[in-house]
């Protein structure tokens, strides 16, 4: 009997690779033949070097986009370290996309804000991208995106940032924990961008994705806002090792996130223990 | 009239079914048991506590080939995996269950091919036992008497071991064993007691668990524990895995490894850059309890312990499961 094997993965080439920061990399890649990933805002690939590892990565382009699709890579441990080192022509193994996403068509005519700290930025510039799409955007309503780093050193998507700033159809702010010379911009913790925004609270749904510590203090600044656990939605990191809920390495109590998440509806995952730390 | 193998005769029933397939059955090895491929009947031994390790080895190897790859030509292929028909000889019922138990967590959602394919051939040939100061199977549900999944059940009395056939494959077998029978009067089944046992039936548990999250008796356990992961390792229903590759040394060839892993190391649920989700060991205490009598269990229906008593027998800490649970009831 052959062999229906979920781990092996999909030989897929780097076609473009940008170094964004001291330790994170751009990277787009097509799949054999540029056939498309077919994934939902929010969810994640199993990236493989052969010799080395997998890690679970978050798809940072929208679906929207064809032929193609793009992560940013922070190195952080052996995988990403390797990962860093190749440049485009370079082959990966690509498996998934796995998990669960954002379902757009539940924003239809919403207002969303984004809250986005650090590395929080490429899982929701995915969902991002797709409501600022040309033949998209009038299906929904404001865009709010804030956005935070520790400096702006750390700075993710400077060119679509600026784009950002640009358009009268996106509401962007950003903030910085430490200000460096020369920034004339906010300073604090992105959850004192939270208090000035007026919000049409029957109307918004929030994405939160940032480290761990962003998640309370940004569902508590919601909450003070007005909004209901059921407008909040989180996207978590976790081990994901098998992609496939079977390792048991991402599990929250019962979750898989692999498989439930990473990006969940806070009022379904209120209480359960672990998911908020 | 009911048919029996008598005690001395089990090396020729073994002979017999090895003559057509592979037989795995408990053997010694050193003061323990454990489950080996046969190739001396003399070797195997029926009347035996438990083993050292579950049956899950043979579907679930402590490491096996996921996939094999080449760094350079990025060539890779999965390993074509062939269910060898294998006759589990002298299997207790709690085993089984685990076995079962496996079924469902490799079916469930995303299906796990190599799991299903190993199950492929497989018979069970089972023997009743006598529980002794571990087992605790009937706690959970499985009384001496289940025979659920078996084949052929053998069920010890004084000199001879009574034969039953519970499927077209075991009737099958009942010919073939056919010279090593002899008739017997050996009605019902014997009656066992369990010292080790759950101070309430298993039926509300699910239900305590979830009311126990912030117990004393995880932080009490953690106390005891090393964190060893012992437990899961000889756990009838532990499936969780790592994923490692190697290399061959001076090449670009490779495999990528799966290899069994343990909910009690810290470093199960660290994320690159270190940050870990159950931080406090109990917490990972709970996790394991937890998986064992609620998670799995609310979707499963039943509990993923079969009260083989193997984490209690082989505990470094001498930490016994069912005083643990009792603590909670």
């Amino acid at each position: 009997m052959e062999t229906k094997n979920i781990y092996v993965p999909e030989i897929a080439e780097i076609v473009r690779a940008e170094k964004m920061t001291a330790i994170e990399a751009f990277y787009e890649v097509r799949l054999p033949g540029g056939r498309d990933l077919g994934h939902q805002p929010g969810q994640f690939v199993q990236v493989s070097l052969f010799g080395i590892g997998e890690a679970p990565i978050s798809i940072c382009s929208s679906p929207l986009k064809k032929g193609s699709f793009e992560m940013v890579v922070r190195r952080v441990g052996n995988v990403t370290e390797a990962l860093h080192r190749l440049s485009p022509g370079d082959k990966v193994g690509i498996r998934g996309p796995f998990g669960k996403g954002f379902c757009t068509e539940e924003l239809r005519d919403k207002d969303v804000l984004f809250v986005a700290a650090g590395l929080g930025l490429p899982p929701l510039k995915s969902l991002i991208d797709t409501l600022l799409d040309e033949k998209e955007r009038k299906k929904f309503g404001r865009v709010i995106v804030l956005y935070g780093a520790k400096s702006p050193a750390e700075f993710l998507f400077n060119d679509a940032r600026a784009a950002w700033e640009k358009r009268k159809d996106i509401d962007y702010r950003v903030t910085v924990d430490r200000a460096l010379e020369g920034w004339k911009g906010h300073v604090g913790v992105i959850t004192t961008l939270i208090p000035e925004l007026s919000l049409d609270l029957g109307n918004t749904v929030a994405a939160i994705c940032g480290p761990p510590v962003v998640y309370k203090y940004a569902i508590l600044a919601l909450r003070s806002k007005g909004l209901r656990d059921e407008q909040i939605y989180v996207s978590l990191e976790r081990r994901m090792k098998c992609g496939v809920g079977k390792c048991g390495h991402c599990q929250i109590n019962s979750i898989y996130v692999c498989q439930e998440g990473p990006v969940f509806n806070y009022g379904k995952i209120r209480d359960l223990k672990e998911a908020i730390q | 009239m009911q048919q029996a193998i008598p005690n001395d005769k089990i090396p020729d029933a073994v002979s017999i079914l090895g003559k057509k397939h592979r037989v795995v059955a408990p053997v010694s090895k050193g003061k323990s048991f454990v489950f080996s491929a046969i190739e001396n009947p003399a070797d195997v031994i029926i009347d035996y506590p438990t083993t050292i390790l579950p049956l899950k080895k043979f579907f679930l190897p402590p490491i096996e080939v996921l996939l094999h790859y080449n760094r350079k030509s990025q060539a890779v292929s999965a390993p074509a995996l062939q269910a060898e028909k294998t006759i589990y000889f002298g299997i207790h019922n709690y085993e089984l269950q685990g076995l079962l138990r496996l079924d469902h967590a490799f079916h469930a959602g995303v299906h796990d091919d190599t799991w299903q394919i190993r199950r492929q051939g497989s018979l069970f040939v089972g023997v009743s036992y006598v529980p002794d100061e571990h087992h605790f199977a009937e706690s959970v549900g499985i009384p001496t008497t289940l025979k659920e999944g078996f084949d052929l059940f053998l069920t010890r009395f004084d000199a001879h071991y009574r034969v039953e056939s519970l499927t077209d494959e075991g009737a099958a077998m009942m010919k073939e064993l056919a010279p090593v029978l002899v008739p017997c009067e050996c009605a019902g089944d014997p009656v066992v007691h369990f010292k080790n046992k759950l101070r309430q039936s298993v039926a509300g548990i699910r239900e305590i668990f979830h009311g126990a999250y912030t117990h004393p008796v995880w932080k009490k356990t953690a106390r005891e524990c090393h964190s060893c992961g012992t437990c899961n390792i000889c756990c009838p229903t532990c499936y969780c895995f790592d994923v490692d590759d190697q290399t061959t040394l001076g090449t670009d060839e490779g495999a990528r490894l799966r290899k069994w892993d343990s909910c009690q190391f810290l470093s199960f649920t660290a994320v690159a850059g270190g940050e870990a989700f159950r931080e406090k060991r109990h917490d990972r205490v709970r996790h394991r309890m937890s998986r064992k009598f609620a998670y799995i269990t609310d979707e499963k229906g039943q509990p993923f312990c079969v009260g083989c008593g193997r984490c209690v027998r082989q505990c470094t800490a001498s930490i016994n499961i069912v005083d643990v649970m009792n603590a909670l009831l």
